[in-house]
This record gives C-alpha cells, sequence and structure tokens, in this order.
C-alpha cells in the first residue's frame, strides 16, 4: 500500500468511527419512498431566492423571506417562506379553487382553501423538508 | 452501476428491498457530502433527508437510473450549498466530542485495560478528522466524497462535482499531501504506523 492510500484508510476508519450517517436519518430514507406521490405531475424548483443569496458568515441564520417557484406545464406555484413566525404564504396560476392545497410534511400533511385569486396560507412547525399538492400536481421537497 | 440500473427501476416500481439497497448504498456518499460542506449535524441531517426524499419523488423519471449515485450526491451538494447560505449554527468540529461513541457498554475490568489505548486511537482519529476540516473548502470536499463508506466511483464524483475523471486522482493527491503537512505542523504522526 503507498503511502496515500494508507494515509486514506487511516482517515477513513476516523471517519467512519466519528461521524457515521446518524441512525435516525438513515430511518427516515429508508422510509422515504413510501411519501412519493404516485401518478402526480412534478412541479419542479423553477426558482428560489437562496440561489442568489450570499452565504452567511459565523453564526446566525439568513434573515428575510425565501421566495420559490415550482412549475409544471401550465401550472405555476409561487410560495414565500416567511420566519419568523415560519409560515407559508402561496398562490396558485392560474387561480383555480376547486381544490384545497395539501402541505405534504414527513410527520403528516394537512390541508388548506384556496381563495378566489388562488392564494393561501398555513404555518409551518417543525423540522424537516415540505412538498405541496393541488390536484395532480406535486411540487419538489424542500428544506425551508 | 448496470445494478444500480436494476434497483432504480425495481424501486421506481415499488420494490422496497431494491429501495433499502440504494439507500445502503449511497447513504455514505450523500452524508459525506453535506459535511464534506462544513455542515454541522443538524444542517447535515437536513440535507441528507430532503435529498432522499428527492430522490424517491423523481425515481420514476431519472433518466440516466445507473447514475443514480452522481444524481444523489449532485442533489446533495446543491442543497448543502443552500444550507450553507442559509447560515450554520453548529460547526462540525465543535460537535466532534459528542460524535465520540461512550464506553459505556463495556465492562468496567474492559475499561481499565482498553481505556489507554482507546483514548489514544480516539485522540489521533479525532486529530485527523479535525486536520481534514480545516483544509481548503475543495479538498474537504473532494476528501470527504472519496472516504464515504462504500466508497462512490470516480465516475460518480466527477459527475457531482463536475471535474474531468482524470483529474481526480491528482487533485487526491495534492490533497493528501495537504492534509500531511498539516498533521506533521502538528506533530500527528500516530496511527497505523505506530500500532
Amino acid at each position: 500500500m503507498d503511502e496515500d492510500s494508507e494515509l486514506e484508510a487511516r482517515l477513513r476508519r476516523a471517519v467512519a468511527f466519528l461521524d457515521p450517517v446518524p441512525p435516525e436519518s438513515l430511518r427516515v430514507a429508508r422510509e422515504a419512498l413510501v411519501f412519493r406521490a404516485l401518478d402526480a405531475e412534478l412541479a419542479e424548483l423553477a426558482f428560489d431566492s437562496l440561489d442568489d443569496a450570499a452565504p452567511v458568515r459565523g453564526p446566525g441564520r439568513a434573515q428575510g423571506p425565501r421566495f420559490l417557484t415550482f412549475r409544471a406545464g401550465e401550472t405555476t406555484i409561487e410560495v414565500e417562506v416567511t420566519d419568523p413566525p415560519r409560515r407559508i404564504v402561496g398562490r396558485l396560476i392560474p387561480a383555480d379553487t376547486a381544490e384545497p392545497v395539501r402541505i405534504r410534511r414527513p410527520g403528516g400533511s394537512t390541508t388548506v382553501t384556496v381563495d378566489a385569486l388562488g392564494r393561501f396560507t398555513a404555518p409551518l412547525s417543525g423540522p424537516g423538508p415540505f412538498s405541496l399538492r393541488y390536484g395532480r400536481v406535486v411540487t419538489d421537497w424542500v428544506n425551508p | 452501476m448496470d445494478e444500480v440500473g436494476a434497483l432504480v427501476r425495481a424501486a421506481a416500481g415499488g420494490d422496497a428491498a431494491a429501495w433499502e439497497s440504494l439507500v445502503a448504498r449511497f447513504s455514505g456518499l450523500v452524508w459525506s457530502v453535506a459535511r464534506g460542506h462544513g455542515l454541522g449535524a443538524a444542517e447535515a441531517e437536513e440535507v441528507f433527508q430532503i435529498t432522499w426524499f428527492r430522490f424517491a419523488e423523481h425515481i420514476g423519471r431519472i433518466r440516466s437510473p445507473e447514475q443514480a449515485g452522481a444524481w444523489l450526491a449532485t442533489t446533495a451538494r446543491n442543497e448543502s450549498r443552500k444550507a450553507v447560505r442559509v447560515g450554520s449554527r453548529v460547526a462540525l468540529t465543535s460537535d466532534l466530542d459528542t460524535l465520540v461513541p461512550g464506553v459505556d457498554d463495556l465492562s468496567p475490568e474492559q475499561v481499565m485495560l482498553d481505556a489507554e489505548d482507546a483514548e489514544l486511537d480516539r485522540r489521533r482519529d479525532r486529530e485527523l478528522v479535525q486536520a481534514l476540516e480545516e483544509l481548503p473548502g475543495r479538498c474537504r470536499e473532494l476528501l470527504r466524497m472519496l472516504l464515504a463508506s462504500p466508497p462512490p466511483s470516480y465516475a460518480e464524483v466527477s459527475q457531482a462535482l463536475g471535474i474531468p475523471v482524470g483529474s481526480i486522482g491528482p487533485t487526491r493527491a495534492r490533497c493528501l499531501s495537504q492534509l500531511r503537512e498539516l498533521l506533521v505542523e502538528r506533530g500527528i504522526t500516530g496511527g497505523a504506523a505506530q500500532s
């Protein structure tokens, strides 16, 4: 074994010992397949205000709202995540009030009604990602 | 790689065992990408989890199922960059202490006998990981990926990092030599040679 491979082997052991994948996260990953929305049209993340943001140095989190845009075919879902308090303020384009919007979380989902202008709002409590479902359209998962 | 493609197609069809195999095969890689960005435990877990949620949602739509490893690493990388922009609360180096497994499971006699050796090994491991954390971002990211268990292929690393396969070897050598200099500077020579 050459010098580099030897050092790499030592590092691999150290990393595996000190920093394994946390069991709780591994459990979540194993269960992730059951959360997928079968037969849905996926609205991918087309815009994320975080992509243009400068990194935060030192302690503390970025302040201000986060803006997200999801698109699937003719449907656009615009979302603002406020923090604090952490809330979702969204809008369906074109506006459509036929069904409620479902807010999907790993811990369970909730529904909110859509107003005449296609707007909806809901609190977003606890950690973990969210995804929205409206009719046949489901958005990509996002960490708020 | 063909095997990965077959697992992806089976998991897309609802095969839970195939999904478990993919998680076992790539969870180390996804985790190492998040840690390679210097994220603390909480942020790295968020990145890890959302990467798998996204993968599950996309699994029937992925254009090259055999390249699922690269897809996962790329997604983890994008999410890690977002997490860096949001800002981290805890750096990895400051939660290294809590990462060290305790000795509670051992008998008192065993602890007496092993304590010194184990303590030495643990300190060495910690010094190594500490030095790894202090490398420039690109080196840290590449080395952490290569150190994943099981290790990724160079093709997966190349696609995830957007660098040619041919440059991985030389970059790895340069980064390891930088790490070695750091270890020598600190008088850290312990490890395989001493045991």
